[in-house]
């Protein structure tokens, strides 16, 4: 919550129809207020208390008084309140994978190797000799693309 | 900002397999304090969210327990890709359906087990007969042109299968094969002897994976350290070896469901939580700095060339199985047996 240079109240509203169907979860625009040590995000023109000190730390709110934000809202209990995001998410989101972690232990770079068609179906052909798959499984694994 | 780029999430602890090799905690006691509690998916959001704002979070990988037992499972993926991060799916491979695999975000990169080219084995260390299923898993993943990642454990059980369990995988069209040693847990130390291959039977299963990346060129990484008292790297010039990133920025953070935080998937230990303390406090905590410091007492005056890579190989499993950090790793204590 702590970044809020990126934010700009033209890009909220242009993103709040895209990331409701997105999320499956309704998005909103916000606005932040402080009265004294509470503070409140007001919704639709309902404002509601935050649950700073508890959950949000203060010194991560302040800075967002006044400001609008994204509230994000459940799915199933649509006036619960579940996160405000600050940092508007990436409008290109179908971005080619760059492919460098599995898991465990080590960054595995360059891992992931297209094996050509021919070798596939060599093995293919091995698997099915050795009677490990079937003729309707190889069959079914050639298809594969 | 910190520099760590990717995280573990547990989002369920249940599993539809038995696998006397499990490494998840729980296991050891069937329970654990709060084994029936999930995080929602309104929690993950939020988690990872907050995660995301002091990290330059790149890559989640997702596990259990078995993933797929989660009905909004796509949802959650979904939720964390439209975030730009992208997710490897940690899945034993039995629950995917033709119907379901369309519904996740195309960037998903699978990673799916198979322990061996024959049902049998497979079954036998699966705990249960699902050995078809795990094949049918992956032509549905590649059909739907998804990355397919293959983990295969090597053991005293299968460690012979392993160049045809390759062959078997790269012909079902895994683009990568993840080769792990087992390792050891709470759970499965009274398996030990059944289940850790000697030194022998470990270097017969990297030769022969040593030989398939050199004639059918897959990429493979042998991802859970590997001693180098045991067997030496150099040996196998076309494995990748992984090593304990021990909290530098290659650590693996793992977020429990219950919120917590523990160093790595394979430990129990509770580093912090997630909704109560900011992630840099829980990595920075001297919690934390302790457990990455043990180094077997057996280990510090080794002077082999890789030592400070191996640093006493799983920090985990020596806590997990013998009581503390600065203990030595049971595989090598039962892989020289």
């Amino acid at each position: 919550m702590g970044n809020t240079s990126t934010v700009k109240g033209g890009v909220i509203v242009d993103l709040l129809k895209d990331r409701t169907l997105q999320y499956g979860m309704p998005v909103k625009k916000g606005k932040v207020s402080q009265v004294r040590d509470k503070y409140y995000i007001t919704v639709s023109g309902k404002p509601m208390l935050l649950p700073v000190g508890t959950v949000i730390p203060a010194n991560e709110m302040k800075p967002l008084v006044g400001k609008e934000v994204l509230a994000i809202f459940s799915a199933t209990m649509k006036s619960q309140l579940i996160a405000i995001d600050t940092v508007p998410l990436p409008e290109k989101t179908e971005r080619k994978i760059k492919f460098k972690r599995i898991l465990c232990y080590r960054p595995v770079d360059r891992v992931l190797i297209p094996i050509g068609d021919l070798m596939r179906n060599h093995l293919i052909d091995e698997m099915l000799g050795k009677k490990i798959i079937t003729q309707v499984f190889a069959d079914s694994a050639r298809t594969m693309g | 900002m910190l520099k760590f780029d990717q995280v573990v999430l547990e989002i369920t602890n249940n599993c539809n397999n038995h696998c006397n090799h499990c490494y998840n905690y729980w296991r050891s006691s069937g329970t654990s304090p709060h084994y029936e509690k999930e995080l929602s998916r309104e929690q993950i959001f939020y988690l990872i969210n907050k995660v995301r704002k002091e990290t330059p979070l790149e890559n989640i990988a997702i596990t259990g327990g078995e993933p797929f037992l989660r009905s909004d499972l796509q949802l959650i993926i979904r939720d964390i890709t439209l975030l730009g991060i992208e997710v490897v799916l940690i899945t034993n491979g039995t629950l995917i359906t033709r119907e379901r695999i369309k519904s996740f975000p195309k960037d998903t990169v699978f990673e799916v087990t198979l322990f061996s080219y024959k049902d049998t084995t497979h079954n036998s260390l699966a705990g249960r007969k699902c050995f078809d299923k795990v094949l049918e898993s992956f032509v549905c993943i590649k059909k739907n042109k998804f990355s397919l990642a293959v983990a295969i454990v090597i053991t005293k059980q299968n460690y012979a299968d392993i160049e045809e369990t390759i062959k078997l995988a790269i012909a079902l069209g895994a683009d990568s094969i993840l080769l792990n040693r087992i390792n050891l847990s709470k759970n499965s130390m009274v398996f030990a002897n059944e289940l850790v291959p000697s030194v022998k039977e470990l270097t017969y299963a990297l030769n022969a994976a040593n030989k398939c990346v050199k004639k059918y060129g897959v990429g493979m990484a042998v991802s859970v350290p590997i001693p180098p008292c045991l067997i030496n790297p150099e040996d196998f010039p076309n494995l990748i070896f992984g090593w304990c990133p021990r909290g530098n920025r290659e650590a693996y953070y793992t977020i429990g469901n219950t919120g917590e935080v523990r160093p790595c998937n394979h430990s129990s230990v509770i580093l912090g939580n997630l909704f109560l303390q900011d992630f840099k406090e829980i990595v920075n905590s001297n919690t934390a700095k302790k457990y990455w410091k043990q180094i077997p007492l057996q280990c510090k005056d080794c002077d082999n060339l890789l030592k400070d890579k191996c640093k006493g190989g799983c920090i985990a499993a020596c806590y997990e199985c013998n009581g503390y950090e600065g203990s030595l790793d049971p595989f090598i204590t039962f892989s020289n047996n």
